[in-house]
């Protein structure tokens, strides 16, 4: 008798110490999961910045003439002709190693004309095609805009969402 | 009196001896005879099976631990290399960077899937054109960009190297081609790339030092040697258990060299590639292997074929533009407004217009992304030229146009 009340003691504690390890598990697996989740943002955030840099830096777009070249500067022409491009399947795919799950558009800010140019979105679908993101990051940042057709500068600023699943 | 017995962990307690050992040799207030020795007995085993359950699960939460951490670090640290890699490509010239202590793999594989690797943490070249040896881990890398220049800037190429690298630049002394080669080669390098210049006859006589892989560069525009000349000489008997590869720059082509192992001879590792200017000659110098430097040239011509069509439609906006302004001088023949309405079969020489140029090089860029042809590479060669040449006459009179 003695024995199976030690016995049920034991199980006893052995019960309240795995439901104490398992609280504490769960608690620091929560825990983990927010810590993971807002390493993920960071580094989404980072992943645009990066996108931002890319972007501004790409022969495609970039203003650099013979005699001029200007660093943080899109051509307008060059713009609108790649915008073009992607939105051709074959292309938009090679763009996509370089840009990833993201969409990018450039504004133009002042002097105000409304312009807006979608240069490249490659959204996260499902199996049905329908979008399957929970957020889309977004990182603006001030640009030139340059004008060949007038030949003048614009200020415009370039906008990168990034697509997290 | 009575004689208060020592308890066994579950309270139960049992009779010693004077030397506190049971019957059996074992300590008999662990395992004393009777019901009661049994149900001790039932006592250990159930705490040992629980001590070791208890362990086996704190143990394995442990070694979970340690492995996602370690992923978390390799994926964290692979993503920081690559954010590196990225903001080197887009700045100019070189500069040193640390390297993190796991090292860095590069490694490409036929069909060029290239990937960067921080242990078993993997990220793809992706359209970087990047060139590294197959492993740096010294504590700092050299990182130097240059642009791919068409004549206007189509790529940059990302060279990697590690101060554990060797570069030995061979020539013919008599050859005053390869000399010139030589000295426009060296006086590009930048200070923080260790290389050595050495003669051709003297090659034997130089022998390996500390240095984790030796790379050979023959310089010989004048193609007074053939490949297969440099697979019958020997490198010193030192190099036979060192790590060492080679290249050879010829005035039209590059050959890449593997040294096998317990051997002082090098191999010819396939066929000649063709290059295209001194940022294809470093990216060979660079490379690894003959992959890695195809899969680089291979990315860069894919850029190119989207840059020079995106340059052509502009051309062709421009010209409309500056006929619309009376500036009737600015042709920069464009019939159509994209490459694809252009009559096809142009070729680069020196009737073509700056319009019929780009479409030409979009074509090549295309066909060259996915087979290197020496005769496409020197094709356009010729189109960088007259394009050049046409800008310049335009630049003048007419709107920028690259």
């Amino acid at each position: 008798m003695r024995a199976q009340i030690k016995m049920f003691e034991t199980v006893g504690v052995l019960v309240v110490f795995f439901f104490l390890l398992i609280m504490g598990a769960l608690f620091y697996f929560e825990a983990q999961k927010s810590a993971l989740e807002k390493e993920r943002i960071i580094s989404s955030e980072k992943y645009a910045l990066q996108i931002v840099l890319k972007a501004l830096y790409m022969p495609e777009l970039d203003c650099s003439f013979l005699v001029t070249k200007k660093d943080n500067c899109i051509d307008k022409i060059k713009l609108y002709k790649m915008a073009k491009m992607l939105k051709d399947d074959e292309v938009i795919n090679d763009y996509f190693q370089e840009f990833g799950h993201a969409k990018i558009t450039v504004k133009q800010i002042w002097p105000e004309t409304g312009e807006t140019v979608k240069l490249y979105d490659y959204e996260i679908l499902d199996e049905e095609g329908k979008p399957a993101y929970s957020a889309d990051l977004k990182t603006q940042n001030p640009i030139l805009l340059y004008d060949p057709w007038r030949d003048s500068y614009a200020f415009g600023e370039i906008e990168v969402g990034v697509y997290i699943e | 009196m009575k004689y208060r017995m020592p308890l066994g962990s579950f309270g139960s307690s049992g009779p010693l001896n004077k030397k506190g050992i049971g019957n059996q040799g074992l300590p008999s207030h662990l395992f004393p005879k009777g019901k009661r020795g049994f149900e001790l007995q039932f006592h250990w085993i159930f705490i040992m099976i629980a001590g070791a359950i208890i362990l086996a699960f704190f143990f394995s939460v442990a070694q979970k631990q340690k492995a996602i951490s370690d992923e978390r670090l390799q994926l964290t640290l692979a993503t920081e290399i690559e954010n590196i890699f990225t903001g080197a490509i887009v700045a100019r010239g070189a500069k040193k960077l640390p390297v993190p202590p796991q090292g860095i793999d590069f490694k490409c594989e036929v069909g060029c899937d290239c990937n960067f690797f921080i242990e078993r943490a993997p990220r793809q070249f992706g359209t970087k054109a990047m060139f590294a040896p197959e492993r740096i881990d010294s504590t700092e890398m050299v990182v130097w960009t240059q642009e791919l220049k068409v004549p206007y800037r189509a790529t940059n190429f990302l060279y990697l190297t590690s101060p554990d690298v060797k570069y030995y630049f061979v020539y013919d002394e008599d050859g005053s081609a390869a000399h010139r080669k030589l000295k426009e080669i060296t006086k590009t390098i930048p200070p923080f790339i260790e290389f050595q210049i050495v003669e051709l006859d003297e090659l034997m006589r130089e022998d390996a030092q500390e240095y984790q892989h030796t790379r050979f560069v023959f310089v010989d525009p004048e193609e007074k040697i053939t490949p297969q000349d440099i697979e019958r000489m020997s490198l010193h008997p030192s190099f036979t258990s060192e790590s060492a590869s080679a290249v050879k720059i010829e005035a039209g082509k590059i050959w890449f060299y593997k040294k096998p192992r317990k051997t002082n001879s090098l191999r010819l590792d396939g066929i000649g590639l063709s290059y295209v200017g001194m940022p294809s000659i470093f990216a060979a110098i660079f490379s690894h292997d003959k992959i890695m430097y195809e899969c680089g040239l291979k990315i860069a011509f894919k850029k190119l074929s989207y840059v020079s069509l995106i340059i052509a439609e502009r051309a062709a906006e421009l010209e409309e533009k500056a006929l619309t302004a009376g500036m009737a001088l600015c042709s920069f023949g464009a019939t159509s407004k994209t490459c694809r309405d252009l009559n096809p079969g142009f070729k680069c020489d020196g009737g073509a217009k700056i319009m019929q140029l780009l479409c030409r090089q979009h074509e090549l860029g295309k066909s060259l992304s996915t087979k290197l042809d020496i005769q496409k590479i020197s094709e356009l060669d010729r189109c960088k030229l007259f394009l050049d040449a046409e800008n310049r006459n335009l630049a003048a009179h007419c709107p920028e146009l690259f």
